[in-house]
């Protein structure tokens, strides 16, 4: 069955199942929890949603490229000093697609396989936006537009949040995990969503707290740790106390709430860890590899951490290459890709490819026009989704004009996004098992450029 | 019932037997409590008695016989022993077993005589001989709390300084003070031919040296907070093994500390670090031909990040409103772009002259029209020196950088929720520092830390009041409270970085322009929800509490690297009296904050520890450091 028909099958079954004599008792107007509790009953597969974030901006332009000679020609036109030569890009040959031919940087050398065997997509000029938005209302102002658009700090909160007109507290993949850890993940300790890139916002939900772990996975403390020869029993007892008593001020309680969290789901998550299957694929060096080894590691601990679905966020930085940038992107790029490709090969060998989904993110992409050695913050961008539930080997969105002037110019080659990140996310959240009753939960602003039912992009 | 003078103790009783007993096995003695050996056969009869009482220095102490002589008694946890008969007896504290003879007791009391060891009934506190700690003062306290902010961290010696000066004094004292010398640059020319050493460390070792023993504290902490607003790194950066790159910089935030705002401007803008960071050394300008535009990256963050913010502010901080209840934007993409031509054509002044202002050069330099932001335009053919003026004299003298600047460096060395009030208070001082200058560093931190808010007893108490300490912070606490110093004068503290096993901060290498953490960030929960802010946890978690707790306990027992090690002894002096202990923390880390509850909760771990065991004292004095300087009443410095 396709994941389509499953997905059908799914909502049918939940409509016929208040109608039915078999959950008897139970309201039609069921909560949300409930109807989460229904899905996950008849849910017994495991998902898993990785969002790996790179900061500065990624350059879209250097990324994927036209490869088609008249195409290719306006690209070079338009950055003459940073247009990387023809010949030396990655051509793909997208189904379905009838746009200019495209071509990869050549640092995805270890991707491309991927993209042509149809376990990765391509996501074209996705970008934070308040509403739909053509490049006539943007320069008009008659359109809203999300707040500090080209500034890193808020545009990476956009992104996060999924509301670019105002603060968040919390993130898109935090609310879905709210929505979804009490049906599938039922008293487990460890918390759904696990970040190996630091405290970020996409994770924080509501209710649902990130748990942070380290490529070595998660750490106890020593003095606290009965297997460690620093372990004092008394030290450990007085520790306990000062770090997990509630405290009148405010900064030393969210401390003291830390310190909770980190004893109490320290040993649980080293536990499952040290009783997972082993893992043989081998992963490259450098740290977003070692990022999405542990998270390998994390999920074929899966059964031990009590997880039938998990978030994980990883993260690369170094890409607001406003200088250097045909230096130096190709280096991060190979990275991510060798990364990525690696982690893929892992989920096969586990035997989750079909229930792990990747996908990328960025601040923002950036200007076309080039300042001599590299390029200033843009808008739209290109990202890419990869795992075995995807429909690969497409491109969705709109593939933008690559040339000064074009339709979505706003200026200096900068792209007004053809697709929202409310619409990329939708797609992956309905995907984790979020219904379309459920996703203005998860993402507020979606019905403003789709319905509920139609907000997926089709990649999962 | 037996009463002994107090002269039967020998002085050197309470140091005399080495009981050795690995500390890492913890209390695992399997000798049930109370059982002692019955020793009325052994005894005889008449036996001398199963149990007596002894009263020592007011104490009363119920024993049980345990060992006749020449035998041993074995019990849990710490007892009183006593050796003799009749009314001859010697004492001694023993944790575990004590032989019952002469010469395990120094002496013989009752020569001739058929003797037997006595230990009390229950576990019991070794009085100790060190006296008791007097009150602290208010006086201390103050100075305590005033150093906190202002220094990397009160010592004893300063508290006790500082306690008979009043704030002003002690802060006008500091303004004057000269810079510490060597300065950073002339440090890392000393260890070499420039940009020979690996990564940055020359630089570590004399930010570390100048952080830790430099005189002039206020200018350390006011270059340190500098650093965190006009960002420079090493990661991700060209500059990341030119140790006298950051030696320049950090040299220039110090020397510019309590200068003028615009001036410090005007030499970040033209730093060469600075232009290698943030990529505008050899900005070109544009080329209609090729299309090819300034580089954006400068010209952005010295409006966001340096000098006005994103958003219009009133003079308390708050955001400006329009007609919708939107924020307003302070500049678009047109200002960047003008901004941008502005920090066009600079260059090294010679090769590598780290310590040189950028020069231009006009070749490269845009001298189109220049629209930037507030509505000012540079006039076409206007060259790189008087656009760059008019550039900064219009940012420095924009409205907004004055409660955009305040509310930071408020939040640098106080708090991290200042009132609306007290932002405005000290944009007033920014605004005009009462001789009608504008940008006035020195009396802003000044005023900053004169003001209300910062010195009033009253926000002690407060829910939402004060900062966490951010892990730099805490380890120079430690390298100056504690005299920690490198026995040969070399500051080897390369790397703090790793978050699992070390401070997870670095000085001169946050991950981005924006910090460590950014100055609005507030942790998710309660903080988040009230509307404050927290930046400081934007680097808190259970990564790097568990690796800041695991580095500590390292650390307050063996120092830094082998070779910066603690002056411990003053505080092993005293160790055997926890009160007396935890009152010199108290006061030393804690400025005299400490509740009793956690004052309890310290001194019930000391006391596990009787001094009678090996090293008891250096434990002792480790373990109280570690849990203060681990415990939210620490780190969270109000």
């Amino acid at each position: 069955m396709t994941y389509l028909h499953k997905q059908l099958a799914r909502r049918d079954f939940l409509r016929r199942a208040a109608l039915t004599t078999a959950y008897a008792g139970t309201p039609f107007a069921a909560t949300l929890a409930t109807m989460g509790e229904v899905a996950a009953q008849t849910a017994t597969d495991y998902k898993a949603l990785v969002c790996i974030f790179l900061f500065g901006g990624n350059d879209q332009s250097n990324t994927v490229i036209p490869y088609d000679n008249a195409a290719y020609a306006a690209y070079q036109a338009a950055r003459p000093a940073i247009a990387l030569p023809q010949a030396t890009l990655l051509p793909l040959t997208l189904a379905g697609y009838a746009g200019p031919q495209l071509g990869l940087n050549p640092a995805f050398a270890s991707l491309k396989p991927l993209v042509d065997a149809g376990q990765c997509a391509l996501m074209a000029n996705v970008g934070t936006l308040a509403y739909p938005t053509t490049l006539t209302q943007y320069k008009n102002k008659t359109v809203q537009t999300p707040l500090g658009l080209f500034s890193h700090a808020d545009q990476q909160a956009s992104w996060q949040s999924g509301l670019p007109t105002k603060g968040s507290a919390t993130g898109w993949l935090g609310r879905v995990a709210d929505l979804t850890s009490s049906a599938y993940n039922p008293g487990a300790a460890v918390s759904m969503c696990m970040s190996l890139g630091g405290n970020n916002l996409i994770q924080a939900g509501n209710a649902v707290v990130q748990y942070q772990v380290t490529t070595s996975g998660p750490v106890v403390i020593d003095t606290m740790d009965p297997a460690h020869w620093r372990y004092n029993a008394d030290m450990a007892a007085a520790m306990n106390t000062l770090i997990t008593q509630p405290r009148a001020n405010m900064l030393e309680q969210a401390y003291n709430t830390v310190g909770t969290r980190a004893i109490a789901t320290g040993q649980i998550a080293k536990s499952a860890l040290a009783g997972a299957p082993a893992i043989s694929t081998v992963f490259p060096a450098g740290g977003l590899a070692a990022q999405l080894r542990m998270v390998a590691r994390l999920i074929a601990a899966r059964n031990g951490l009590g997880h039938k679905r998990q978030v994980y966020f990883v993260s690369q930085g170094g890409y607001d290459f406003h200088d250097m940038l045909v230096e130096n992107q190709g280096a991060r790029l190979k990275e991510l890709s060798d990364a990525m490709a690696t982690f893929h090969a892992s989920t096969v060998e586990q035997g989750v490819a079909n229930s792990v989904t990747t996908f990328t993110a960025s601040d923002f992409g950036r200007g076309l026009q080039s300042n001599g050695r590299g390029s200033d913050h843009g808008w739209g961008s290109h990202h890419f989704i990869m795992g075995g539930a995807v429909k690969g080997n497409r491109l969705y969105g709109s593939w933008p004009t690559v040339a000064l002037g074009g339709p979505e110019d706003l200026g200096q080659g900068r792209l007004v996004p053809t697709t929202s990140v409310d619409r990329y996310a939708a797609t992956l959240a309905t995907w984790f098992g979020v219904t379309a009753a459920d996703l203005p939960t998860v993402l507020p602003n979606v019905t403003r450029f789709a319905t509920a039912t139609t907000a997926g992009l089709g990649f999962l | 019932m037996q009463i002994l003078a107090a002269t039967e103790r020998p002085p050197f009783w309470t140091e005399q037997i080495v009981v050795q007993r690995p500390r890492h096995l913890g209390r695992t003695s399997t000798w049930a409590a109370g059982a002692l050996v019955a020793l009325s056969a052994v005894l005889g009869t008449p036996a001398v008695a199963q149990s007596t009482t002894f009263v020592l220095d007011g104490l009363t102490y119920t024993s049980t016989a345990c060992a006749a002589e020449w035998g041993s008694c074995r019990f849990t946890g710490t007892r009183r022993i006593a050796y003799g008969v009749g009314t001859q007896w010697v004492y001694r504290y023993a944790t575990g077993s004590q032989d019952c003879n002469s010469p395990a007791f120094g002496k013989d009391p009752a020569f001739g005589k058929k003797k037997a060891c006595y230990a009390t009934a229950s576990t019991v506190l070794i009085p100790p001989t060190s006296p008791y700690p007097a009150p602290l003062t208010t006086a201390q306290k103050q100075a305590a709390r005033l150093l906190n902010q202002a220094t990397w961290g009160a010592t004893a010696t300063e508290i006790a300084r500082v306690s008979t000066m009043t704030p002003t004094a002690w802060i006008d004292e500091q303004l004057a003070k000269p810079l510490t010398t060597p300065s950073h640059f002339d440090y890392v020319a000393m260890k070499g031919p420039l940009g020979t050493s690996e990564f940055i460390n020359a630089f570590m070792e004399s930010f570390w040296s100048q952080a830790a023993t430099g005189p002039d504290q206020l200018r350390q902490r006011m270059a340190f907070a500098l650093s965190e607003i006009f960002v420079t790194s090493a990661v991700n950066s060209g500059i990341d093994t030119q140790p006298a790159a950051h030696a320049a910089y950090t040299d220039l935030l110090a020397r510019n500390a309590f200068g003028n705002y615009r001036q410090l401007l005007d030499e970040v803008s033209l730093s060469p670090a600075m232009g290698i960071y943030l990529s505008h050394m050899n900005n070109q300008k544009e080329d209609t031909a090729t299309g090819r535009l300034p580089d954006e990256n400068y010209a952005r963050e010295v409006m966001q990040l340096f000098s006005i913010g994103l958003w219009m502010l009133n003079q308390d901080g708050s955001r400006q409103l329009d007609a919708t209840g939107n924020p307003i934007p302070t500049y678009g993409i047109p200002e960047v772009m003008g901004m941008a031509k502005v920090f066009t054509g600079w260059t090294f002044n010679g090769v590598q002259a780290w310590n040189a202002p950028m020069v231009n050069n006009p070749a490269i330099t845009s001298t189109s029209v220049k629209t930037i932001v507030n509505g000012v335009t540079i006039p076409a053919g206007t060259g790189g020196a008087a656009s760059l003026k008019i550039a900064l004299d219009t940012l420095a003298n924009h409205p907004n950088v004055a409660p955009f600047m305040s509310e930071q460096l408020i939040k640098r060395f106080v708090t991290s929720n200042p009132s609306r009030a007290y932002v405005g208070r000290i944009a007033a001082v920014w605004a005009n520092n009462g001789k009608g200058v504008r940008g006035d560093l020195g009396a802003v931190i000044k005023a900053i830390l004169l003001d209300t808010e910062a010195r009033s007893d009253a926000n002690l108490t407060s829910a939402t009041y004060g900062k966490l300490r951010e892990p730099m912070l805490r380890f120079g606490h430690w390298l100056r409270a504690f005299n920690a110093k490198p026995n040969d004068g070399v500051w080897t503290i390369w790397n703090l970085e790793d978050p699992v096993t070390s401070l997870g901060q670095n000085p001169q290498r946050s991950p981005s322009v924006f910090n460590f953490f950014r100055p609005d960030y507030a942790p998710p929960g309660p903080i988040l929800a009230a509307g404050l802010t927290a930046p400081e946890f934007q680097i808190t978690h259970e990564t790097t509490l568990t690796g800041y707790s695991n580095f500590m306990s390292y650390a307050s027992e063996r120092g830094f690297g082998g070779k910066i090690l603690p002056v411990y002894a003053p505080y092993e002096a005293i160790a055997d009296n926890a009160e007396t202990l935890l009152s010199r923390l108290n006061i030393e880390l804690m400025a005299g904050q400490m509740s009793d509850a956690t004052r309890q909760t310290i001194t019930n771990v000391m006391n596990t520890l009787p001094v009678t065991l090996a090293n008891a004292r250096k434990l002792r004095v480790w373990q109280a450091v570690f849990l203060v300087m681990t415990s939210p009443e620490y780190v969270v410095q109000r």
